[in-house]
Protein backbone atom coordinates (compact mmCIF):
# COMPACT_ATOMS: atom_id res chain seq x y z
CA UNK A 1 0.00 0.00 0.00
CA UNK A 2 1.46 3.34 -1.04
CA UNK A 3 0.65 6.60 -2.76
CA UNK A 4 -1.03 6.01 -6.09
CA UNK A 5 -1.97 2.41 -5.34
CA UNK A 6 -5.18 1.59 -7.20
CA UNK A 7 -8.18 0.01 -5.46
CA UNK A 8 -10.71 -1.31 -7.97
CA UNK A 9 -14.15 -1.10 -6.40
CA UNK A 10 -15.86 -2.02 -9.66
CA UNK A 11 -14.39 -2.13 -13.17
CA UNK A 12 -15.64 1.45 -13.56
CA UNK A 13 -14.73 2.83 -10.14
CA UNK A 14 -11.10 2.98 -9.08
CA UNK A 15 -9.75 4.69 -5.96
CA UNK A 16 -6.27 6.19 -6.00
CA UNK A 17 -4.72 5.82 -2.58
CA UNK A 18 -3.28 8.79 -0.73
CA UNK A 19 -0.91 8.84 2.19
CA UNK A 20 -1.26 9.51 5.85
CA UNK A 21 1.75 11.51 7.00
CA UNK A 22 3.98 10.37 9.83
CA UNK A 23 4.71 13.91 10.93
CA UNK A 24 3.83 17.47 10.03
CA UNK A 25 7.18 18.03 8.38
CA UNK A 26 8.10 14.55 7.20
CA UNK A 27 5.77 14.09 4.24
CA UNK A 28 2.65 15.67 2.77
CA UNK A 29 -0.85 14.63 3.70
CA UNK A 30 -2.37 13.18 0.52
CA UNK A 31 -6.02 12.20 0.19
CA UNK A 32 -7.48 9.17 -1.49
CA UNK A 33 -9.31 10.24 -4.68
CA UNK A 34 -11.52 8.47 -7.23
CA UNK A 35 -11.84 7.95 -10.97
CA UNK A 36 -15.28 6.84 -12.16
CA UNK A 37 -16.34 5.88 -15.68
CA UNK A 38 -19.98 6.27 -16.55
CA UNK A 39 -21.07 5.99 -20.17
CA UNK A 40 -19.05 8.39 -22.31
CA UNK A 41 -17.91 10.38 -19.27
CA UNK A 42 -14.92 9.98 -17.01
CA UNK A 43 -15.47 11.58 -13.61
CA UNK A 44 -12.50 12.67 -11.54
CA UNK A 45 -13.53 13.05 -7.90
CA UNK A 46 -10.70 15.32 -6.69
CA UNK A 47 -7.21 14.97 -8.09
CA UNK A 48 -4.88 14.80 -5.07
CA UNK A 49 -1.37 16.17 -5.11
CA UNK A 50 1.97 15.19 -6.57
CA UNK A 51 3.34 13.07 -9.38
CA UNK A 52 2.34 9.66 -7.99
CA UNK A 53 -1.34 10.47 -7.87
CA UNK A 54 -1.18 12.27 -11.21
CA UNK A 55 0.41 9.22 -12.81
CA UNK A 56 -2.22 6.99 -11.23
CA UNK A 57 -5.04 9.10 -12.70
CA UNK A 58 -3.42 8.77 -16.13
CA UNK A 59 -3.04 5.01 -15.64
CA UNK A 60 -6.71 4.58 -14.84
CA UNK A 61 -7.83 6.89 -17.62
CA UNK A 62 -5.76 4.94 -20.15
CA UNK A 63 -7.85 1.83 -19.42
CA UNK A 64 -10.89 3.49 -20.93
CA UNK A 65 -11.63 4.05 -24.57
CA UNK A 66 -14.52 6.04 -25.98
CA UNK A 67 -14.40 8.77 -23.35
CA UNK A 68 -15.97 11.91 -24.79
CA UNK A 69 -16.03 14.06 -21.70
CA UNK A 70 -13.92 14.58 -18.59
CA UNK A 71 -15.89 15.85 -15.60
CA UNK A 72 -13.67 17.05 -12.75
CA UNK A 73 -15.58 17.46 -9.50
CA UNK A 74 -13.75 19.03 -6.55
CA UNK A 75 -15.10 18.27 -3.09
CA UNK A 76 -13.80 21.43 -1.43
CA UNK A 77 -11.07 24.01 -1.76
CA UNK A 78 -8.18 22.54 0.21
CA UNK A 79 -4.96 22.18 -1.75
CA UNK A 80 -4.43 18.50 -1.07
CA UNK A 81 -7.56 17.70 -3.10
CA UNK A 82 -7.05 19.89 -6.14
CA UNK A 83 -3.29 19.93 -6.69
CA UNK A 84 -3.46 17.84 -9.87
CA UNK A 85 -6.43 19.61 -11.42
CA UNK A 86 -4.29 20.32 -14.49
CA UNK A 87 -4.87 16.69 -15.44
CA UNK A 88 -8.13 18.01 -16.88
CA UNK A 89 -6.11 19.47 -19.76
CA UNK A 90 -3.90 16.41 -20.17
CA UNK A 91 -6.49 13.71 -20.70
CA UNK A 92 -7.87 13.25 -24.23
CA UNK A 93 -11.55 14.16 -24.55
CA UNK A 94 -13.89 16.25 -26.68
CA UNK A 95 -15.42 18.08 -23.73
CA UNK A 96 -14.21 19.06 -20.30
CA UNK A 97 -16.11 20.32 -17.28
CA UNK A 98 -14.84 21.35 -13.88
CA UNK A 99 -16.88 22.24 -10.81
CA UNK A 100 -16.22 23.35 -7.23
CA UNK A 101 -18.47 24.57 -4.41
CA UNK A 102 -18.81 28.36 -4.42
CA UNK A 103 -18.20 28.62 -0.67
CA UNK A 104 -14.90 26.78 -1.14
CA UNK A 105 -13.38 29.49 -3.33
CA UNK A 106 -11.79 31.52 -0.51
CA UNK A 107 -9.55 28.52 0.20
CA UNK A 108 -8.05 28.76 -3.29
CA UNK A 109 -5.79 31.54 -2.04
CA UNK A 110 -4.42 28.81 0.16
CA UNK A 111 -1.43 30.54 1.74
CA UNK A 112 -3.47 33.50 2.96
CA UNK A 113 -6.47 31.32 3.79
CA UNK A 114 -4.63 28.88 6.01
CA UNK A 115 -2.50 31.59 7.56
CA UNK A 116 -5.66 33.38 8.66
CA UNK A 117 -7.10 30.12 10.01
CA UNK A 118 -4.02 29.26 12.02
CA UNK A 119 -3.61 32.78 13.36
CA UNK A 120 -7.22 33.05 14.47
CA UNK A 121 -6.27 31.97 17.97
CA UNK A 122 -4.03 35.00 18.52
CA UNK A 123 -5.42 36.98 21.40
CA UNK A 124 -7.38 33.96 22.62
CA UNK A 125 -4.69 31.61 23.87
CA UNK A 126 -0.97 30.93 24.16
CA UNK A 127 0.06 28.65 21.29
CA UNK A 128 3.14 27.26 23.06
CA UNK A 129 1.84 26.67 26.58
CA UNK A 130 0.89 23.05 27.16
CA UNK A 131 2.42 21.62 24.00
CA UNK A 132 4.57 18.49 24.28
CA UNK A 133 7.64 19.87 22.54
CA UNK A 134 9.64 16.68 22.56
CA UNK A 135 13.28 17.67 21.87
CA UNK A 136 13.88 14.59 19.73
CA UNK A 137 10.89 15.35 17.56
CA UNK A 138 11.83 19.01 17.26
CA UNK A 139 15.42 18.13 16.42
CA UNK A 140 14.14 15.80 13.70
CA UNK A 141 11.95 18.59 12.33
CA UNK A 142 14.75 21.13 12.34
CA UNK A 143 17.14 18.74 10.61
CA UNK A 144 14.52 18.13 7.93
CA UNK A 145 14.13 21.88 7.49
CA UNK A 146 17.85 22.43 6.97
CA UNK A 147 19.51 22.38 10.39
CA UNK A 148 22.85 20.54 10.55
CA UNK A 149 22.59 16.76 10.67
CA UNK A 150 24.66 16.86 13.85
CA UNK A 151 21.91 18.74 15.72
CA UNK A 152 20.80 16.56 18.62
CA UNK A 153 17.81 16.38 20.90
CA UNK A 154 20.09 17.50 23.73
CA UNK A 155 20.99 20.60 21.71
CA UNK A 156 17.32 21.39 21.28
CA UNK A 157 16.59 20.70 24.94
CA UNK A 158 19.39 23.06 25.95
CA UNK A 159 18.04 25.72 23.63
CA UNK A 160 14.53 25.23 25.01
CA UNK A 161 15.78 25.58 28.57
CA UNK A 162 17.57 28.80 27.67
CA UNK A 163 14.49 30.21 25.94
CA UNK A 164 12.33 29.33 28.95
CA UNK A 165 14.84 30.80 31.42
CA UNK A 166 14.82 34.09 29.53
CA UNK A 167 11.01 34.16 29.59
CA UNK A 168 10.77 34.22 25.80
CA UNK A 169 7.88 31.79 25.12
CA UNK A 170 5.13 34.48 25.31
CA UNK A 171 7.07 36.55 22.78
CA UNK A 172 7.59 33.59 20.45
CA UNK A 173 4.22 31.85 20.77
CA UNK A 174 2.45 34.24 18.43
CA UNK A 175 4.71 33.20 15.57
CA UNK A 176 4.02 29.47 15.93
CA UNK A 177 0.92 29.46 13.67
CA UNK A 178 2.84 31.21 10.89
CA UNK A 179 5.63 28.69 11.31
CA UNK A 180 3.20 25.80 10.88
CA UNK A 181 1.71 27.30 7.72
CA UNK A 182 5.16 27.83 6.25
CA UNK A 183 6.17 24.24 7.04
CA UNK A 184 2.96 22.94 5.49
CA UNK A 185 3.44 24.91 2.31
CA UNK A 186 7.07 23.89 2.09
CA UNK A 187 6.34 20.18 2.38
CA UNK A 188 3.75 20.14 -0.38
CA UNK A 189 4.51 19.33 -3.99
CA UNK A 190 3.65 21.90 -6.63
CA UNK A 191 -0.08 22.71 -6.81
CA UNK A 192 -2.02 23.01 -10.09
CA UNK A 193 -5.58 23.98 -9.13
CA UNK A 194 -6.70 25.07 -12.64
CA UNK A 195 -8.74 27.94 -11.26
CA UNK A 196 -9.54 29.21 -14.76
CA UNK A 197 -11.66 26.13 -15.57
CA UNK A 198 -13.63 26.10 -12.31
CA UNK A 199 -17.37 26.64 -12.48
CA UNK A 200 -19.37 26.79 -9.27
CA UNK A 201 -21.84 23.96 -8.71
CA UNK A 202 -24.23 26.77 -7.84
CA UNK A 203 -23.95 28.04 -11.41
CA UNK A 204 -25.65 24.82 -12.54
CA UNK A 205 -28.70 25.99 -10.61
CA UNK A 206 -29.71 26.13 -6.98
CA UNK A 207 -29.01 23.02 -4.93
CA UNK A 208 -31.98 20.68 -5.34
CA UNK A 209 -33.47 18.31 -2.82
CA UNK A 210 -32.24 14.80 -3.52
CA UNK A 211 -33.91 11.81 -1.93
CA UNK A 212 -31.92 8.57 -1.69
CA UNK A 213 -33.87 5.81 0.00
CA UNK A 214 -35.15 7.28 3.24
CA UNK A 215 -32.47 9.98 3.36
CA UNK A 216 -32.87 13.53 2.11
CA UNK A 217 -29.99 15.65 0.90
CA UNK A 218 -29.44 18.79 -1.13
CA UNK A 219 -27.08 19.09 -4.07
CA UNK A 220 -26.70 18.52 -7.79
CA UNK A 221 -27.21 15.47 -9.99
CA UNK A 222 -24.97 14.62 -12.93
CA UNK A 223 -27.07 12.33 -15.12
CA UNK A 224 -26.83 10.52 -18.45
CA UNK A 225 -28.82 11.58 -21.51
CA UNK A 226 -31.82 9.61 -20.25
CA UNK A 227 -31.77 11.47 -16.95
CA UNK A 228 -30.51 8.52 -14.92
CA UNK A 229 -28.20 9.77 -12.14
CA UNK A 230 -24.51 9.01 -12.52
CA UNK A 231 -23.13 11.12 -9.67
CA UNK A 232 -24.95 12.88 -6.87
CA UNK A 233 -22.95 15.82 -5.52
CA UNK A 234 -24.36 16.20 -2.02
CA UNK A 235 -23.85 19.22 0.22
CA UNK A 236 -22.21 18.41 3.53
CA UNK A 237 -20.12 21.41 4.70
CA UNK A 238 -19.02 19.77 7.93
CA UNK A 239 -15.28 19.66 7.32
CA UNK A 240 -15.07 23.01 5.54
CA UNK A 241 -17.21 25.64 3.89
CA UNK A 242 -19.07 24.32 0.87
CA UNK A 243 -17.74 20.76 1.22
CA UNK A 244 -19.56 18.04 -0.72
CA UNK A 245 -19.62 14.24 -0.85
CA UNK A 246 -20.09 12.11 -3.96
CA UNK A 247 -22.75 9.40 -4.15
CA UNK A 248 -22.36 6.99 -7.04
CA UNK A 249 -25.71 5.18 -7.22
CA UNK A 250 -24.73 2.61 -9.85
CA UNK A 251 -21.65 1.60 -7.86
CA UNK A 252 -23.59 1.87 -4.57
CA UNK A 253 -20.64 3.83 -3.21
CA UNK A 254 -20.18 7.04 -1.23
CA UNK A 255 -16.97 9.04 -1.57
CA UNK A 256 -16.84 11.20 1.53
CA UNK A 257 -13.76 13.25 0.66
CA UNK A 258 -12.92 15.14 3.87
CA UNK A 259 -16.44 15.19 5.24
CA UNK A 260 -15.44 12.91 8.09
CA UNK A 261 -14.05 15.51 10.48
CA UNK A 262 -15.67 14.91 13.84
CA UNK A 263 -13.94 17.93 15.38
CA UNK A 264 -13.83 21.58 14.24
CA UNK A 265 -10.21 21.73 13.13
CA UNK A 266 -10.90 24.72 10.88
CA UNK A 267 -12.70 27.97 11.53
CA UNK A 268 -15.26 27.05 8.87
CA UNK A 269 -15.82 23.47 10.14
CA UNK A 270 -19.19 22.41 11.54
CA UNK A 271 -18.97 18.84 12.86
CA UNK A 272 -22.71 18.84 13.53
CA UNK A 273 -23.10 18.66 9.76
CA UNK A 274 -20.44 15.94 9.53
CA UNK A 275 -22.47 13.92 11.99
CA UNK A 276 -25.61 14.46 9.90
CA UNK A 277 -23.76 13.19 6.83
CA UNK A 278 -22.45 10.14 8.69
CA UNK A 279 -25.91 9.39 10.08
CA UNK A 280 -27.45 9.58 6.60
CA UNK A 281 -24.76 7.26 5.26
CA UNK A 282 -25.45 4.77 8.06
CA UNK A 283 -29.12 4.87 7.11
CA UNK A 284 -28.21 4.14 3.49
CA UNK A 285 -26.18 1.11 4.60
CA UNK A 286 -28.99 -0.09 6.83
CA UNK A 287 -31.45 0.42 3.97
CA UNK A 288 -29.28 -1.76 1.76
CA UNK A 289 -28.57 1.08 -0.67
CA UNK A 290 -24.87 1.54 0.02
CA UNK A 291 -22.18 -1.12 -0.23
CA UNK A 292 -19.05 0.87 0.42
CA UNK A 293 -17.50 4.14 1.51
CA UNK A 294 -14.14 5.80 1.33
CA UNK A 295 -12.84 9.19 2.43
CA UNK A 296 -9.89 11.35 1.71
CA UNK A 297 -8.20 10.58 4.99
CA UNK A 298 -10.42 8.58 7.39
CA UNK A 299 -11.06 5.94 6.23
CA UNK A 300 -8.37 6.35 3.64
CA UNK A 301 -8.93 2.85 2.28
CA UNK A 302 -12.33 1.66 1.09
CA UNK A 303 -14.56 0.08 3.71
CA UNK A 304 -17.61 -2.06 3.19
CA UNK A 305 -20.52 -3.41 5.19
CA UNK A 306 -20.00 -3.59 8.92
CA UNK A 307 -16.60 -1.97 8.80
CA UNK A 308 -18.01 1.00 6.87
CA UNK A 309 -20.83 1.30 9.35
CA UNK A 310 -18.39 1.16 12.28
CA UNK A 311 -16.25 3.89 10.73
CA UNK A 312 -19.29 6.12 10.30
CA UNK A 313 -20.52 5.41 13.80
CA UNK A 314 -17.05 6.26 15.05
CA UNK A 315 -17.43 9.75 13.58
CA UNK A 316 -20.72 10.21 15.40
CA UNK A 317 -19.32 8.87 18.68
CA UNK A 318 -16.13 10.93 18.52
CA UNK A 319 -18.03 14.15 17.90
CA UNK A 320 -20.32 13.40 20.83
CA UNK A 321 -17.42 12.51 23.13
CA UNK A 322 -15.63 15.76 22.32
CA UNK A 323 -18.75 17.87 22.79
CA UNK A 324 -19.55 16.20 26.10
CA UNK A 325 -15.99 16.57 27.39
CA UNK A 326 -15.97 20.31 26.70
CA UNK A 327 -19.45 20.77 28.14
CA UNK A 328 -18.48 18.93 31.33
CA UNK A 329 -15.54 21.24 32.01
CA UNK A 330 -17.31 24.47 31.05
CA UNK A 331 -20.35 23.37 33.06
CA UNK A 332 -18.17 23.05 36.13
CA UNK A 333 -16.99 26.65 35.66
CA UNK A 334 -20.14 28.77 35.35
CA UNK A 335 -18.11 31.98 35.42
CA UNK A 336 -16.30 30.88 32.30
CA UNK A 337 -12.86 29.59 31.38
CA UNK A 338 -10.22 30.92 29.03
CA UNK A 339 -9.06 28.56 26.28
CA UNK A 340 -5.70 27.98 28.00
CA UNK A 341 -7.44 26.83 31.20
CA UNK A 342 -10.08 24.84 29.33
CA UNK A 343 -7.30 23.02 27.48
CA UNK A 344 -5.26 22.40 30.63
CA UNK A 345 -8.27 21.05 32.52
CA UNK A 346 -9.30 18.77 29.67
CA UNK A 347 -5.81 17.41 29.01
CA UNK A 348 -4.98 16.89 32.67
CA UNK A 349 -8.13 14.87 33.26
CA UNK A 350 -8.17 12.97 29.97
CA UNK A 351 -8.25 9.18 29.95
CA UNK A 352 -5.47 7.68 27.79
CA UNK A 353 -7.74 6.64 24.93
CA UNK A 354 -10.10 9.58 25.07
CA UNK A 355 -10.56 11.90 22.14
CA UNK A 356 -8.90 14.68 24.13
CA UNK A 357 -5.80 12.58 24.87
CA UNK A 358 -5.50 11.44 21.28
CA UNK A 359 -5.95 14.93 19.87
CA UNK A 360 -3.48 16.39 22.37
CA UNK A 361 -0.92 13.74 21.43
CA UNK A 362 -1.27 14.32 17.70
CA UNK A 363 -1.16 18.12 17.63
CA UNK A 364 1.85 20.25 16.71
CA UNK A 365 4.66 19.30 16.43
CA UNK A 366 3.31 15.89 15.33
CA UNK A 367 0.62 17.14 12.97
CA UNK A 368 -0.55 20.57 11.88
CA UNK A 369 -3.34 20.94 14.43
CA UNK A 370 -3.66 22.74 17.73
CA UNK A 371 -6.16 21.38 20.21
CA UNK A 372 -6.59 24.88 21.62
CA UNK A 373 -7.59 26.15 18.18
CA UNK A 374 -10.06 23.28 17.85
CA UNK A 375 -11.52 24.19 21.26
CA UNK A 376 -11.79 27.85 20.25
CA UNK A 377 -13.55 26.89 17.01
CA UNK A 378 -15.92 24.68 19.00
CA UNK A 379 -16.80 27.41 21.49
CA UNK A 380 -17.39 29.95 18.72
CA UNK A 381 -19.38 27.50 16.61
CA UNK A 382 -21.73 26.81 19.50
CA UNK A 383 -22.03 30.50 20.33
CA UNK A 384 -20.94 30.11 23.93
CA UNK A 385 -21.16 33.48 25.70
CA UNK A 386 -17.84 35.21 26.24
CA UNK A 387 -16.41 37.11 29.16
CA UNK A 388 -13.08 38.04 30.68
CA UNK A 389 -11.23 36.46 33.58
CA UNK A 390 -9.26 38.20 36.32
CA UNK A 391 -6.14 38.12 34.17
CA UNK A 392 -7.96 39.84 31.33
CA UNK A 393 -8.10 36.73 29.15
CA UNK A 394 -11.24 36.09 27.08
CA UNK A 395 -13.40 33.29 28.47
CA UNK A 396 -16.29 31.08 27.38
CA UNK A 397 -19.13 29.71 29.48
CA UNK A 398 -21.87 27.28 28.57
CA UNK A 399 -24.83 29.66 28.94
CA UNK B 1 -12.32 7.09 21.15
CA UNK B 2 -12.13 4.22 18.69
CA UNK B 3 -8.75 3.91 17.05
CA UNK B 4 -9.69 0.99 14.83
CA UNK B 5 -12.98 -0.73 13.93
CA UNK B 6 -11.41 -4.12 14.62
CA UNK B 7 -11.83 -4.71 18.38
CA UNK B 8 -8.53 -6.59 18.70
CA UNK B 9 -6.54 -3.92 16.85
CA UNK B 10 -8.41 -1.19 18.73
CA UNK B 11 -7.37 -2.65 22.08
CA UNK B 12 -3.74 -2.99 20.98
CA UNK B 13 -3.57 0.56 19.64
CA UNK B 14 -5.01 1.89 22.88
CA UNK B 15 -2.17 0.56 25.00
CA UNK B 16 0.22 3.39 25.78
CA UNK B 17 3.75 2.76 24.62
CA UNK B 18 6.53 4.37 22.72
CA UNK B 19 4.87 4.00 19.31
CA UNK B 20 4.54 7.23 17.39
CA UNK B 21 0.96 8.50 17.83
CA UNK B 22 0.88 9.37 14.17
CA UNK B 23 1.65 5.73 13.37
CA UNK B 24 -1.26 4.67 15.55
CA UNK B 25 -3.61 6.83 13.53
CA UNK B 26 -2.04 5.68 10.28
CA UNK B 27 -2.66 2.07 11.32
CA UNK B 28 -6.28 2.89 11.95
CA UNK B 29 -6.60 4.40 8.51
CA UNK B 30 -4.77 1.77 6.51
CA UNK B 31 -5.38 -1.67 7.96
CA UNK B 32 -8.65 -3.45 7.39
CA UNK B 33 -10.65 -5.36 9.96
CA UNK B 34 -9.09 -8.77 10.57
CA UNK B 35 -6.15 -8.09 8.24
CA UNK B 36 -3.52 -9.77 10.40
CA UNK B 37 -0.96 -9.90 7.60
CA UNK B 38 -1.42 -6.19 6.88
CA UNK B 39 -1.12 -5.40 10.58
CA UNK B 40 2.08 -7.41 10.91
CA UNK B 41 3.61 -5.82 7.78
CA UNK B 42 2.68 -2.31 8.93
CA UNK B 43 4.15 -2.57 12.41
CA UNK B 44 7.21 -4.59 11.36
CA UNK B 45 7.91 -1.85 8.81
CA UNK B 46 7.55 0.79 11.50
CA UNK B 47 9.96 -1.19 13.70
CA UNK B 48 12.52 -1.47 10.90
CA UNK B 49 12.21 2.27 10.23
CA UNK B 50 12.77 3.04 13.91
CA UNK B 51 15.86 0.80 14.04
CA UNK B 52 17.36 2.66 11.08
CA UNK B 53 16.57 5.93 12.83
CA UNK B 54 18.29 4.66 15.96
CA UNK B 55 21.42 3.77 13.99
CA UNK B 56 21.46 7.25 12.47
CA UNK B 57 21.15 8.89 15.89
CA UNK B 58 23.79 6.65 17.46
CA UNK B 59 26.20 7.56 14.66
CA UNK B 60 25.82 11.18 15.77
CA UNK B 61 26.06 10.37 19.49
CA UNK B 62 22.46 11.54 19.94
CA UNK B 63 21.63 9.35 22.91
CA UNK B 64 18.08 10.62 23.61
CA UNK B 65 17.20 10.33 19.95
CA UNK B 66 18.58 6.80 19.73
CA UNK B 67 16.79 5.79 22.94
CA UNK B 68 13.45 7.06 21.69
CA UNK B 69 13.91 5.29 18.38
CA UNK B 70 14.87 1.96 20.00
CA UNK B 71 11.89 2.10 22.35
CA UNK B 72 9.64 2.93 19.40
CA UNK B 73 11.12 -0.04 17.51
CA UNK B 74 10.52 -2.39 20.45
CA UNK B 75 6.96 -1.16 20.77
CA UNK B 76 6.30 -1.52 17.03
CA UNK B 77 7.66 -5.08 16.91
CA UNK B 78 5.58 -5.92 19.98
CA UNK B 79 2.47 -4.60 18.26
CA UNK B 80 3.35 -6.61 15.16
CA UNK B 81 3.54 -9.80 17.20
CA UNK B 82 0.66 -9.29 19.59
CA UNK B 83 -2.38 -10.49 17.58
CA UNK B 84 -0.57 -13.38 15.84
CA UNK B 85 -1.06 -17.03 16.87
CA UNK B 86 1.48 -18.34 19.38
CA UNK B 87 2.87 -20.92 16.94
CA UNK B 88 3.36 -18.42 14.14
CA UNK B 89 6.94 -17.86 12.95
CA UNK B 90 6.26 -14.18 12.32
CA UNK B 91 5.19 -13.79 15.93
CA UNK B 92 8.42 -15.37 17.17
CA UNK B 93 10.51 -13.20 14.84
CA UNK B 94 8.79 -9.99 15.90
CA UNK B 95 9.03 -10.87 19.58
CA UNK B 96 12.74 -11.56 19.13
CA UNK B 97 13.14 -8.20 17.43
CA UNK B 98 11.20 -6.54 20.25
CA UNK B 99 13.49 -8.06 22.86
CA UNK B 100 16.62 -7.14 20.92
CA UNK B 101 15.52 -3.53 20.39
CA UNK B 102 14.51 -3.06 24.00
CA UNK B 103 17.72 -4.56 25.34
CA UNK B 104 19.70 -2.30 23.02
CA UNK B 105 17.89 0.64 24.59
CA UNK B 106 18.70 -0.40 28.18
CA UNK B 107 22.12 1.28 28.39
CA UNK B 108 20.62 4.45 26.91
CA UNK B 109 17.78 4.82 29.41
CA UNK B 110 17.96 7.81 31.78
CA UNK B 111 17.96 5.39 34.74
CA UNK B 112 20.04 2.36 35.51
CA UNK B 113 18.50 -0.77 34.05
CA UNK B 114 19.35 -4.43 34.09
CA UNK B 115 17.98 -7.77 33.00
CA UNK B 116 16.65 -9.31 36.19
CA UNK B 117 15.63 -12.71 34.90
CA UNK B 118 14.28 -14.45 31.82
CA UNK B 119 11.23 -12.17 31.75
CA UNK B 120 11.99 -9.33 34.13
CA UNK B 121 13.83 -6.02 34.22
CA UNK B 122 14.92 -3.84 37.11
CA UNK B 123 15.01 -0.06 36.74
CA UNK B 124 16.57 2.40 39.18
CA UNK B 125 19.81 3.05 41.05
CA UNK B 126 19.36 0.24 43.59
CA UNK B 127 17.66 2.65 45.99
CA UNK B 128 16.12 1.82 49.36
CA UNK B 129 12.68 1.02 47.96
CA UNK B 130 11.65 -0.99 44.94
CA UNK B 131 8.15 -1.60 43.72
CA UNK B 132 7.52 -4.94 42.05
CA UNK B 133 5.10 -4.71 39.14
CA UNK B 134 3.66 -7.99 38.00
CA UNK B 135 2.51 -7.32 34.45
CA UNK B 136 -0.96 -8.23 33.24
CA UNK B 137 -1.18 -11.62 31.59
CA UNK B 138 0.17 -11.59 28.05
CA UNK B 139 2.11 -8.34 28.42
CA UNK B 140 5.80 -8.96 27.71
CA UNK B 141 8.37 -7.53 30.11
CA UNK B 142 9.75 -5.30 27.34
CA UNK B 143 6.44 -3.46 27.24
CA UNK B 144 6.54 -2.77 30.96
CA UNK B 145 9.00 0.13 31.00
CA UNK B 146 6.91 2.90 29.48
CA UNK B 147 3.58 1.75 30.87
CA UNK B 148 4.56 0.80 34.39
CA UNK B 149 8.16 1.53 35.36
CA UNK B 150 8.25 5.19 34.30
CA UNK B 151 5.38 6.21 36.63
CA UNK B 152 6.97 4.28 39.51
CA UNK B 153 10.38 5.86 38.89
CA UNK B 154 8.70 9.27 38.91
CA UNK B 155 7.70 8.55 42.50
CA UNK B 156 11.35 8.10 43.41
CA UNK B 157 11.15 4.34 43.70
CA UNK B 158 13.06 1.63 41.87
CA UNK B 159 10.92 -0.71 39.83
CA UNK B 160 11.07 -4.39 39.00
CA UNK B 161 8.74 -5.42 36.19
CA UNK B 162 8.13 -9.09 35.58
CA UNK B 163 5.76 -11.02 33.40
CA UNK B 164 2.64 -12.52 34.95
CA UNK B 165 3.53 -16.02 33.92
CA UNK B 166 6.78 -16.33 32.00
CA UNK B 167 5.93 -19.85 30.94
CA UNK B 168 3.01 -18.60 28.88
CA UNK B 169 5.06 -16.01 27.01
CA UNK B 170 7.30 -16.66 24.04
CA UNK B 171 10.97 -16.77 24.97
CA UNK B 172 12.82 -15.99 21.75
CA UNK B 173 16.58 -15.84 21.97
CA UNK B 174 16.61 -15.81 25.75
Amino acid sequence: MSVGTLHEITPDLVLVEGRHPHTLWGDPDLPTIAVYRCGPRLYLLDTGVGPEQLAAIHAVASRHTGVDEIVLLNSHGHVDHLGNNHVLHQLPAMKRRHHIPRDARPALDHAAFFAAMYRSGLGWFDYLAGLDLDPDRLADMLRTLGAPAALTADDVADLGSRIAALGLPPALGGFVPSLVVDILLRTYPEIHPSVATMVDYEDLGPAAEITIGSTRWTGWTFADDAGTPEVHVLQAAGHSAGGVVFHLPRARFLMLADETSALPYWTDSDPRRTVETAARAITLIDDGLLDGICAGHFPMLPARGGEARARLQGIVDTAAEFTEAVAAVLGAHPDGLCIDDLYATLVTGAEPRSVIAVQAGLQFPVFATFLKLTLLNHCRLHGFPTGTDAAGRPTFRLR
Amino acid sequence: MRLHPDPVFDRLLGDPGAADPAAVVAAGARIGVGDLAGWERFWRGRGDDALRRADDRLALDDVPGARQALLAAADAYGLAAAPLPADCAARRDNRAAQVAAFRAALPLLPVEAEIAGPAAYRFGADGPACRVVRLPEGVPAEAGYVRFAVPVLAEGLDCLVCEADPRTVDEPHR
